[in-house]
């Protein structure tokens, strides 16, 4: 990612259900910002949930997502020095808020947050380091990486500028370098995306051939460089299971199914659910692969042990159960599996990363922001 | 006139005996395949063809000519199921899906029953199989990013049939699946050996090549044209259709009546195998005696157990 990244004309756009064309300019500044700018006093004043609501109520949130930080300074310097500050830290997480809400959109709004995070980015780095920066990062990876899958439906190819969450990381890495959730970040999701990646993934870019030029790893070589990496990750590590996990589907679709299982194994003995869940279910993939049904079906009967709800595991459980003669139990489990609140189906979240965590690094931003506004 | 066409189709059941009061509320599948029912639409033209008895009809499984038990229509209740994608790319549907759905609530019998199936990122019930109902839960159909289009469509063909009934699933998408943990040709797998009959309206007609489709996910091999073409075979391996509304009808919704009513005039021949081994595939044939000139829709066989 690119912290510099300039930001780019508008056009075309409908804000808070007013219709604005290019050439209105002038609406478009002023009617955005007054709305950025009610929305700020309130979230300042601690209605995040008002916030959130008047948010979903925008129908085109390109412009908010885009332009947020520059109306966000103009509010910061209306108010007194000593409350700047504060202002900052206001308006950063109203900055995560409004980029949290487009990744609920069409696709094509995502992009426009993504200048929020790049702006956000670069005031941070003329501040020092601070607990609060900390955690505002990882929720902006987490909201980057939530957001990826978005951007890949804009049907971004092979060349195109994908994937900035690991860059993003790498940044926060940088200020926070014992932070391990930044680290594991980094590690490029390749198992998640075959897509062609664009060259600044200097950890992994391989060294250049004897002409000078950089050669291009194919997805093979890459795999195998983020497996080593994911590896780097001690047994005593707050992420050992994820990068775990994350070795063994690595290692699958690198056709070693062995060492895979060894992982996932691992993994599932995660006490984290959401870990142990995709476990437990990619090791009945890796089983089928090897066509070992009986050991499959006990696989994912464990990852609809750990989550009942969860389609991924139900399905793959009952299509398993189906072809091999058990059809009552087959449509019972699905029967089951709709009556069951079904919470987060983890693998539907695992393509987007760090994203399940946003509700607590929400929260925890929240109560920064709540301490300096009773100190007001 | 068409030329006339000795598809082999056919089913799976491996299925209960038929006549008992109990198992017809629910059926007992045994490890093997005791009655086997075969869902055959008859059309000359376009029309669907009516009044056709056990007499009007031939049936080989494997080739080996067998006895035909019984022959149903009209009177067998109906179990539909329907799949609608509520996947960001298909965004833009929405609003008709919901108008569309309430529609076709309206087209069943009383004794019909539907079941409705989301699918975005995940695959959610919004309507449990139940007769007809007044309040359907329209706003339940929420877009939702991605497209879990195998997931629900594996979901729907496991569902058991009670033997009393036909199911009828029919799935309106954009047919490319992002999200699935179900590969496509799992999908076909099952497809095989479900009784369900399978129909694929893909909404959006517009060629997209496979390099443009990302793979949000690494087990799944799905999400290309080639995934889609194997989901289209799944319908037709079912008996079902595959196709645009503009193959159909002109809309999702004629596109529904017209798989509903060809499907509600359709028969169900049921027989007893004999003569041939219980396990591994079957290629079933069915004609239609004395006339030449009908097209003749159905299962194209079933995996015995």
């Amino acid at each position: 990612m690119n912290c510099g990244h300039a930001v780019a004309r508008v056009v075309g756009i409908a804000l808070a259900g007013v219709a604005l064309s290019s050439t209105e300019s002038s609406l478009i500044a002023r009617g955005p910002r007054e709305i950025a700018w009610a929305m700020l006093d309130a979230y300042h004043a601690g209605r995040h949930e008002q916030v959130v609501a008047d948010l979903k109520a925008v129908p085109d949130l390109r412009v908010m997502a885009r332009e947020f930080s520059r109306f966000a300074e103009a509010w910061i310097e209306r108010a007194p020095v000593d409350e700047r500050e504060d202002r900052f830290r206001t308006s950063a997480v109203a900055q995560l808020e409004v980029i949290r809400e487009t990744l609920d959109r069409p696709p094509a709004m995502y992009e426009s947050g993504r200048h929020g995070i790049e702006a956000y980015c670069r005031k941070f780095r003329e501040r020092a380091p601070s607990p609060f920066e900390q955690v505002w990062m990882l929720a902006s990876v987490a909201l980057l990486y939530g957001a990826h899958d978005e951007r890949m439906q804009l049907g971004v190819g092979p060349g195109g500028r994908i994937f900035p969450a690991e860059s993003h990381a790498r940044h926060a890495s940088s200020r926070f370098p014992s932070e391990p959730r930044f680290q594991l970040a980094a590690v490029p999701w390749y198992e998640v995306s075959t897509i062609s990646r664009q060259p600044d993934d200097r950890a992994l870019q391989p060294a250049p051939g004897p002409g000078g030029t950089a050669v291009k790893a194919d997805l093979a070589t890459r795999l195998a460089q983020a497996a080593t990496l994911l590896e780097a990750f001690p047994e005593g590590s707050p992420v050992h299971a994820e990068a775990q996990l994350r070795i063994g589907i690595v290692r699958y679709q690198l056709q070693e199914a062995a060492k895979s299982l060894a992982a996932l194994e691992m993994a599932a003995r995660s006490v984290d659910p959401f870990v142990a869940y995709l476990a437990h279910l990619s090791a009945g993939r890796v089983h089928e692969s090897l066509d070992r049904r009986g050991d499959a079906i006990v696989s994912y009967r464990a990852a609809v042990g750990i989550r009942p709800g969860a389609h991924s595991g139900a399905v793959s459980l009952a299509s398993l159960l189906f072809l091999t003669g058990a059809r009552d139990e087959a449509a019972a489990i699905m029967d089951a599996t709709a009556g069951t609140p079904a919470g987060v189906d983890p693998w539907r979240l695992y393509g987007s990363g760090d994203l399940r965590f946003w509700p607590s690094y929400r929260a925890r931003l929240h109560g920064f922001l709540g301490e300096r506004r009773s100190r007001r | 006139v068409t030329a006339v066409r000795s598809l082999t189709l056919g089913v799976a059941i491996g299925a209960s005996v038929a006549g008992s009061a109990a198992q017809q509320t629910k059926p007992v599948f045994r490890t093997q395949t005791d009655v086997v029912s075969v869902s055959v639409a008859v059309y000359d033209g376009r029309r669907p063809v009516a009044g056709l008895g056990v007499p009007d009809f031939a049936l080989t499984d494997n080739k080996v000519t067998q006895a035909i038990d019984s022959v149903s229509a009209q009177e067998v209740p109906i179990d539909v199921t329907l799949l609608v994608d509520v996947s960001g790319s298909t965004a833009d549907h929405l609003v008709q899906y919901r108008s569309d759905v309430a529609q076709i609530a309206k087209l069943l019998r009383p004794d019909d029953r539907l079941r409705l199936l989301a699918f975005g990122t995940d695959v959610v019930e919004v309507l449990p199989l139940q007769r007809q109902s007044d309040a359907l839960p329209l706003h339940a159909l929420q877009m939702s990013g991605k497209t879990s289009l195998n997931d629900a469509l594996a979901d729907a063909l496991v569902r058991s049939v009670a033997f009393d009934r036909r199911h009828l699933a029919v799935a309106f998408t954009d047919g490319y699946d992002t999200m699935s943990v179900t590969t496509a040709d799992r999908v076909l797998e099952v497809a095989r050996q479900s009784e369900t009959v399978l129909h694929l309206v893909i909404t959006d007609s517009a060629s997209i090549p496979s390099s443009a489709i990302p793979r949000v996910w690494p087990l799944s091999a799905s999400m290309n044209a080639k995934g889609r073409e194997v989901l289209l075979e799944a319908a037709e391996v079912t008996g079902g259709r595959r196709g645009w509304p503009g193959v159909f009808s002109a809309s999702v919704l004629g596109a529904f009546k017209e798989i509903f009513n060809d499907f509600r005039a359709s028969y169900v021949l049921k027989y007893r195998p004999r003569g041939v081994p219980q396990g591994g595939w079957h290629d079933i044939g069915v004609t239609v005696l004395k006339q030449r000139g009908y097209t003749i829709r159905a299962r194209r066989g079933y995996g015995g157990l």
